[in-house]
């Protein structure tokens, strides 16, 4: 997947002003940055839940396997672009069900339900914890439980790209680290873009790093090669200790252009 | 210092002030010293709230009891204002809402003299229509009094205050569960006592019986027809009215546009027409096919058919289908109203979860919104369809007695039917069924009874299924 000169507005308001971020195939990319620094919209923006939002317009190119995101069927889009998002949004209905929520609306074959159920519940790690409750609602898990069942049923409907939106945000440490070995476990087999502010979690589990800083991409390339040797003092900065407290100059003179350029 | 309070235990102070105000008597006890009289006069006007409501109540059930409405407001005037002006005397100020009360008591005392002279004259009709007036005035001042008389009993801490303002919550509340009460109470007692074990198996019916030359009709007594026929126009309602209600519902909420608009308005519209224009417009439609012969579709679906004494079948005035369409009218804005709204309460970002996973917006409605919508939709079915049952004004248009059965097609019959014709002396019906008419409303009261509870039920099967074990949203 990648974009080009991607904008994105809330109605007068531009939220994303121009971003090229290309994202590796079976790679797991970490986007990282203040909060309303836009990388929820981004997000959005890839799976095309933006078109949810009636203010929201989108200009610029987003293509997946060279496809042209934005002429195609959303539906289809999203079955190839799944969404975690920040709390846990189960169903009102039992684990089993919601897992396979995604995969019915389908029509896959029956017979694959009960191993599409066992194996994404497994990469979520939750399997072993549920396996005898399947039945029960979904409601009735912990918060870190729920949003692994969130992930599974994600996976279940089998997407190119996972897109996380703070998983961890509301989550327990030990529920935290869970989810970064579910992460770890499915790297490589689905391309992950995951918006973190816990930036050792995206030090450890990121092999892709993107930190962006209102509406743009400051800097972006390998994990390793961003924390060991930023090229941005901001970036520096935001990796240290979180906090911008000089904005990167190239932004600041191009959140002076107007809108329309 | 000790000395000094020694000597004040020795010689209560009241009694001391009283002795040097030269009083004597309880009342200058009470009024010397404010501390002291305050509880007691508290207590005082307490009684006195008390008393009013009893004589207040007393008045609304017998006009005899209307003599005391003067007394009692004279005397809860006087004893609301007794701590105040205690109060007043050791040089507290005084509060409105106590004088307020007392005013307002004693004007209404001298309005109780008076009003039957000067509204209705003196006579015992005027008593009759004043008591329905001075009555509840008792009451409402007697329950501002007693919640008054609490509050100083009680001091006039915060949960003090909120403690005392039961009295004047409560009565309204009193008043109205006792006339729910009262009208239980009679259908009870009347239906029972009317009440006979073959009305639930018999159906009405007439027959012609010749003797000696002359025909005579004779009639079997019974509301099996009644009973069923009832059930039946709230099956069918429900059926009807299932549907559309759903739809417009799904409309308002998911696809706001003109359509949604103009939906919304004729739902809003349709719940303000008045049930007798919607049953007149089912008789007009009945009329439109009356030159129709029985046997014909059309005719039999719309009108129904009848069966006369000497076995001839006619077209009827109404049949089961026509009244549940016309009933389904008055359930499908409720239907609506009540899917929309269980529609909109469904947090976004669950939406948002099943539009992520790739599935389309009528996936989404069928397996995620229309099951949490189903507890508000199966609600607005139950309300709708006590609501049908109770709307004897659409079918008592076209009803008949329905000695026919209940088949879809044949002449509606009911229950409030059966209650209507035997109030107002429709004949044949009236000199047959009168005598069980108490024992008609217990049944109804009953079957409306019975799908409460299944309503209950129902709700709460589908709340454990669908919202899980924890309370979502
Ligand atoms: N639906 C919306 N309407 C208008 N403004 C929005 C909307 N969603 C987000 N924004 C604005 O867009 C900016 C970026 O938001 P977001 O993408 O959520 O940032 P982040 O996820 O980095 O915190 C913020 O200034 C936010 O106020
Ligand atoms: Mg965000």
């Amino acid at each position: 997947m990648r974009t080009d000169g991607l904008r994105v507005a809330y109605g007068s308001k531009e939220v994303l002003r121009g971003i090229d971020l290309p994202i590796a195939k079976g790679k797991v990319t970490a986007l990282v940055g203040p909060s309303g620094c836009g990388k929820t919209t981004l997000l959005r923006t890839l799976n095309r839940l933006t078109d949810l939002t009636s203010t929201c317009s989108v200009s610029g190119i987003v293509t997946i396997d060279g496809e042209d995101c934005m002429a195609m069927d959303p539906v289809l889009l999203r079955r190839r672009v799944g969404m975690v998002f920040q709390k846990p949004n189960v169903f009102p209905m039992s684990i089993r069900e919601n897992v396979l929520y995604g995969v019915k609306a389908r029509g896959n074959g029956k017979t694959e339900y009960a191993e599409i159920l066992e194996s994404s519940l497994r990469k979520a790690v939750i399997w072993d914890e549920v396996k005898d409750r399947l039945d029960e609602s979904a409601l009735a898990l912990s918060g870190g439980q729920q949003q692994r069942v969130c992930i599974a049923r994600t996976l279940a409907t089998s997407p190119e790209v996972v897109l996380m939106d703070e998983p961890g945000a509301s989550l327990d440490p030990r529920s935290t680290q869970l989810l970064e070995e579910s992460i770890l476990a499915i790297r490589g087999d689905f391309t992950v873009v995951i918006v973190t502010h816990d930036i050792p979690q995206a030090h450890r589990v990121s092999d892709f790093l993107a930190f962006l800083y209102d509406g743009r991409v400051v800097e972006f390339g390998e994990t390793r090669q961003l924390f060991a040797e930023p090229r941005e003092h901001a970036t520096k900065e935001y990796l240290e200790g979180g906090l911008v407290t000089v904005p990167p100059v190239g932004n600041v003179a191009a959140a002076a252009v107007p809108v329309s350029a | 210092m000790s000395t000094v309070l020694d000597q004040r235990r020795a010689t209560p102070a009241p009694l001391q002030r009283a002795a040097d105000t030269g009083r004597s008597g309880l009342l200058a006890v009470l009024l010397a010293d404010a501390r002291l009289a305050d509880r007691r006069l508290h207590v005082l006007n307490l009684v006195a709230a008390v008393l009013g409501l009893v004589v207040g109540g007393a008045v609304l059930l017998w006009n005899g009891a209307d003599v005391l409405t003067a007394p009692a407001l004279a005397l809860l005037a006087l004893c609301v204002a007794a701590p105040a002006v205690a109060k007043r005397r050791v040089g507290e100020a005084l509060d409105r809402s106590t004088l307020t009360i007392a005013l307002l008591s004693a004007v209404a005392a001298v309005a109780a003299l008076l009003l039957p002279v000067w509204l209705y004259g003196a006579d015992v009709n005027g008593i009759v229509h004043r008591s329905a007036i001075t009555g509840p005035m008792l009451l409402l001042l007697s329950a501002f009094g007693a919640s008054h008389g609490l509050r100083g009993v009680l001091g006039d801490g915060p949960s003090a205050r909120d403690f005392a303002t039961y009295p004047v919550l409560a009565l309204p509340v009193v008043l109205a569960v006792a006339a729910y009460g009262f009208i239980l109470a009679r259908v009870v007692v009347s239906g029972v006592g009317s009440f006979d074990v073959s009305l639930l198996t018999t159906a009405w019916t007439q027959q012609l019986v010749e003797t000696s030359g002359a025909a005579k009709f004779t009639y079997t007594v019974g509301l099996l027809n009644n009973i069923l026929g009832t059930l039946e126009l709230i099956a069918l309602t429900s059926l009807f009215a299932i549907l559309p209600g759903v739809g417009a519902g799904v409309f308002m909420s998911e696809y706001p546009g003109l359509m949604a608009k103009v939906i919304d308005l004729s739902t809003t519209m349709l719940r303000a027409v008045s049930v007798f224009v919607i049953g007149a417009t089912a008789f007009g439609v009945v009329g439109a096919t009356s030159g129709l012969a029985a046997g014909t579709p059309i005719s039999d679906l719309v009108r129904g058919v009848y069966t006369d004494v000497n076995g001839l079948v006619h077209p009827g005035t109404g049949s089961f289908i026509t009244a549940s369409a016309f009933l389904a009218l008055l359930v499908i804005p409720i239907i609506a109203k009540l899917t929309e709204e269980g529609l909109r309460s469904i947090p976004r970002d669950l939406r948002e979860g099943s539009v992520a996973l790739g599935t389309s917006d009528a996936y989404g409605l069928r397996r995620l919104l229309l099951p949490w919508a189903g507890l508000n939709i199966i609600t607005g079915l139950l309300i709708g369809a006590a609501e049908a049952s109770g709307s004897l004004a659409v079918i008592m248009f076209i009803a008949g007695p329905g000695q026919d059965g209940v088949a879809p097609t044949n002449s509606v019959t009911s229950l409030d039917y059966a209650l209507f014709a035997t109030q107002y002396g429709l004949k044949p019906y009236v000199d047959t069924m009168a005598d069980y008419r108490f024992a008609t409303a217990l049944l109804l009261l009953l079957l409306t009874l019975g799908l409460t509870s299944v309503a209950v039920v129902v709700r709460r099967r589908v709340a454990r299924r669908y919202r899980g074990s924890l309370t979502a949203g």
